[in-house]
């Protein structure tokens, strides 16, 4: 209160003339000041002292906050931009989504008839005239009354006849989806849905009021599909007004939509993960003084800058001049990092099937990629040569197989990888949706600390050797929250190490651009929860995501839940003895053949491999079985801790297929009769089974949002769920539908 | 006559739905002489929001389902009247998605078995430039209600009141 009468106070001595001005006594608010008829002057100087006091608009990063110069350029609705930028993003998003545009418009037509019924003359008075339809609203209730039922239901047929000739005229305009609603329709609903949608935001977020013109259009293009899809708030918002909002904004689509917004334009939340840092490997124990804090991270790029590289870099793709600059890049980096350069190039032909060794990923990736796949072509879109090869099998048999032989210059894999991903643009993609693949460089600081840049060559600065920086060539140096902050700045780590297992993510990318778009979000919020060391702790956001975004069988996954949660109530060594119990009555055996069963029907695989195209599945399941192996061999080691970290830290169908292989080894010991061996495997596998079910109940009753998923495929209606909604954005239209009847749905790729 | 249409076991209201439905092809059917054999049905085609459509396998009549709070009581002398100064806003609608020269031709409402039935038959020109016949059908009993649409872009819909009496 203090800070208000002192900034009223200050205003008033500031500002002559603020009697002329204003003469109530109260404040003004941000809001109140935006819809103020100041003159030129006053408006500046007001703007100022607002900016410099409002802790709302602290919170706004700089580039993004009211520009005080002119009051035009604050004005979103006064802009050009309007009626052509934000349509643009707005038709963008509807092009991804007829189906649900055409519910939407339905739902639009009973929402307005339920409100005005006779008094309508036009909807497109409604829509376009504020006054008007406020005063609807307001006066719905007699309305509704006065005109009755029939009234209502006679209007409302005018959505049945939408419903009927919307699928036709989408059929007609397959380019042109907002040609389907009709002419008359789309400026009026397209005007409709930005004000509206600036409105809501305006409601939730104060912060947004201290925006310039430019970030508002911004943020509306890109927090417009988490008010109209699902259109909860915005039916909220039609129904009963601003107020109405009350009511869900405790809701988590409203969560959802304020941590989005933080996420894109505050200054604490913003920060792109450009640099960041993370502890190195602990050899020895520091004393606490020791121990460097991480650094700071660095202030994030301006968007509009963000957007002008970009956009660049998209028109030099549409010329040869893109592969021109990327060699000079490399060149420049041969120079500067030639040794490090070196080793992943090295990489790119070691990753060429010419060992025995390669020869088996090759064999795996026959498995898992079938020829004709879109995924099959992202990998020829990557430059990646499909071969036939010889391999003898292990029962001494010659097979032919086909391979894909990765590219081995890394300029034109960039350069293949950018015009595939840039051209995204032309669809619709937003700037701040784009992931391109990107070198990481690390520094040594200190003896425990580790710093990181992602760079992606052309659009950001490289460092320099000079100051201690060289080339990244092993992944694993890179943290969760790291990779989460990489990703969710749009940038795709690309080392020697993980060089394949990478590229099979850009070209998941690449086939599916909705992947992409999902992905991007989902490791900003990713990398927001990490960063928060309590939410963190109870967080196993990645490996649900894996299973998420994998496939949705939803009766696999039901049974699959079924299976692995069937005891409630006990503890864990009176567990693991039931479990041992089950094991030496073959109950055990029964219910694993179940769950592996269910889990091979929820990834589509088909006997020897899963048929869904997903190569960046082959190699943790390799270097799981690796793990188990040498741990019933009682081997120990640096190299088994690590494996036993990525183990534990992949996804449920690690464990099954842990527990199939210990099964296998199981028989084997039975039939050599060693009773030692025989013991140990029983008890991994107890401790495997107990530990998946207590993962399986702790995600069942946890609360953490990425998780979600499997608490909806618990719930009684699935369509009503976040996460079938999630769905929706990333499958598409009417797969889902018949998902749910036969139980087949599948994407077709899955990130990480 | 009989109709072969797997919907309409799911529940009470559809297997109403399917009733007024053998009511509606008795209506359409009679003036057009058409021959209804065992063979024919409706497949759905689409479903939006709460609204289902459905296309009849041979002919070209496309007919959509919608639920309804109207009550039987609201079928009366006077709901005839409310239409007619309800259609001015109902033009408007029309003319938002496309649809234009809307015309209604008759109106009237027929009872039969306890169910009331407000029947409306009229045309209007769709999105693609086609004249579309249309017949609209609320109907409500003691118990239950719900909104029917007909419409063909190839042939006139007349129905014939006299129809639903036999039912």
């Amino acid at each position: 209160m203090k800070f208000v009468l002192f900034f009223c106070f200050l205003i008033t001595l500031l500002i002559g003339k603020v009697n002329a001005i204003d003469n109530s006594s109260t404040c003004d608010t941000v809001s109140e000041f935006a819809n103020s008829n100041f003159s030129a002057v006053d408006y500046t100087k007001i703007c100022d002292r607002l900016l410099q006091s409002d802790p709302a608009c602290k919170k706004v990063q700089v580039q993004k906050r009211m520009k005080c110069g002119s009051r035009e350029e604050n004005e979103i609705l006064n802009s050009n931009n309007l009626s052509s930028k934000t349509f643009g993003c707005l038709k963008a998003f509807f092009w991804d989504s007829m189906a649900e545009l055409g519910e939407m418009v339905i739902k639009l037509i009973k929402t307005l008839v339920g409100l005005q019924v006779d008094s309508i003359k036009s909807m497109y008075k409604f829509l376009t005239d504020e006054t008007f339809r406020n005063k609807l609203i307001e006066n719905s209730g007699n309305a509704s009354a006065k005109a009755g039922r029939l009234g209502k239901a006679f209007l409302n047929s005018s959505a049945q006849y939408f419903a009927k000739e919307y699928p036709r005229n989408v059929a007609k305009y397959p380019f042109d989806p907002l040609q389907a609603l009709g002419k008359t329709l789309t400026e009026p609903l397209m005007t409709f849905m930005s004000s509206t949608i600036q409105s809501i935001i305006a409601e939730y977020v104060p912060q947004y009021q201290c925006m310039n013109g430019a970030a508002k259009l911004s943020t509306i293009c890109r927090l417009g599909g988490e008010i109209l899809m699902p259109p909860m708030i915005l039916f909220t918002y039609l129904k009963h007004g601003i107020k109405g909002l009350n009511s869900i904004s405790k809701s988590i689509q409203v969560t959802k939509l304020k941590n989005s917004f933080k996420v894109l334009n505050e200054v604490q939340d913003a920060k792109v993960a450009l640099k960041f840092s993370k502890p190195r490997i602990v050899i020895k124990t520091p004393d606490k003084k020791s121990v460097k804090s991480p650094k700071k991270l660095k202030a994030p790029k301006s968007l509009t800058m963000e957007e002008i590289k970009i956009n660049k870099i998209a028109a030099l793709a549409r010329t040869p001049e893109l592969d021109i600059q990327l060699d000079h890049f490399f060149e420049t980096l041969n120079t500067d990092f030639g040794k490090n350069l070196k080793l992943l190039e090295d990489y790119t032909l070691k990753e060429s099937y010419e060992t025995k060794d390669r020869f088996i990923i090759g064999n795996k990736l026959h498995e898992t990629i079938q020829p004709n796949t879109p995924i099959h072509d992202s990998y020829l879109k990557l430059g990646y040569k499909s071969e036939k090869v010889e391999v003898r099998v292990s029962n001494g048999d010659l097979q032919q197989f086909e391979v894909l032989r990765p590219p081995t210059n890394l300029s034109q894999i960039y350069g293949k990888a950018y015009r595939a991903l840039l051209g995204n643009l032309d669809k619709g993609v937003s700037h701040e949706d784009l992931i391109l693949p990107a070198l990481v460089f690390e520094k040594r600081e200190g003896d425990y600390e580790t710093v990181f840049q992602v760079v992606r060559p052309l659009l950001d600065d490289i460092p320099k050797a000079e100051n201690g920086w060289q080339i990244s060539s092993y992944n694993a140096t890179l943290s969760d929250i790291d990779f989460s902050k990489a990703l969710g700045s749009g940038r795709h780590p690309l080392v020697a190490q993980m060089y394949h297992h990478d590229l099979a993510h850009i070209a998941d990318d690449i086939t599916n651009p909705e992947i992409m778009v999902q992905k991007r979000r989902y490791y900003e919020r990713e990398a927001k929860l990490l960063s928060v060391p309590s939410i963190h702790a109870d967080s196993n956001a990645g490996q649900y995501l894996n299973e998420f975004l994998i496939t949705l069988n939803l009766k696999s996954k039901k049974d699959i839940i079924r299976l692995l949660n069937p005891v409630k109530n006990v503890d864990n060594a009176t567990r693991k003895q039931q479990l041992l119990h089950d094991i030496d009555k073959g109950d055990f055996h029964k219910r694993l053949e179940e769950i592996s069963s269910n889990f091979h029907k929820l990834f589509s695989c088909n006997g020897g491999g899963c048929l869904d195209g997903r190569a960046l599945f082959v190699f943790p399941y390799q270097e799981m079985n690796f793990a188990v192996s040498m741990k019933i061999m009682g081997l120990k080691g640096e190299t088994i801790n690590s494996l036993e970290h990525y183990l534990a830290n992949n996804s449920f169908w690690g464990y099954v297929k842990q527990m199939d292989n210990l099964s296998v080894h199981l028989k084997e010991a039975v039939a050599k009769g060693n009773s030692a061996e025989i013991k140990n495997i029983k008890t991994a596998l107890a401790e495997s089974m107990l530990e998946l079910e207590q993962r399986t109940s702790a995600a069942l009753s946890n609360n953490v949002d990425s998780i979600q998923i499997w608490k909806d495929v618990n719930s009684d209606d699935f369509s009503k769920t976040q996460s079938y909604q999630f769905f929706r954005e990333v499958s598409k239209p009417g797969d889902l539908e018949s998902a749910f009847l036969d139980g087949t749905f599948r994407t077709e790729v899955g990130p990480h | 006559v009989r109709l072969t249409w797997d919907c309409i076991h799911r529940s009470k209201i559809l297997y109403f739905y399917y009733r007024c439905l053998v009511v509606i092809i008795l209506t359409i059917a009679t003036p057009l002489a058409w021959s209804l054999t065992p063979s024919t049905s409706f497949i759905k085609t689409s479903k939006l929001q709460d609204i289902t459509n459905f296309r009849h396998n041979k002919l070209d009549v496309d007919l959509s389902l919608m639920p309804s709070e109207i009550k039987y009581s609201d079928l009366n002398s006077n709901s005839l009247k409310d239409i007619d100064d309800l259609l001015e806003a109902k033009k408007e609608y029309g003319k938002m998605f496309g649809f234009y020269n809307w015309t209604l031709k008759n109106k009237k409402i027929v009872e039969a078995k306890a169910t009331k039935i407000l029947l409306l038959q009229g045309s209007y020109k769709n999105a693609q430039g086609r004249n579309v016949s249309f017949i609209e059908m609320y109907w409500a009993n003691q118990t239950q209600s719900g909104q029917i649409l007909i419409t063909s872009d190839t042939i006139e819909l007349k129905p014939d009141p006299h129809e639903f009496l036999v039912i």
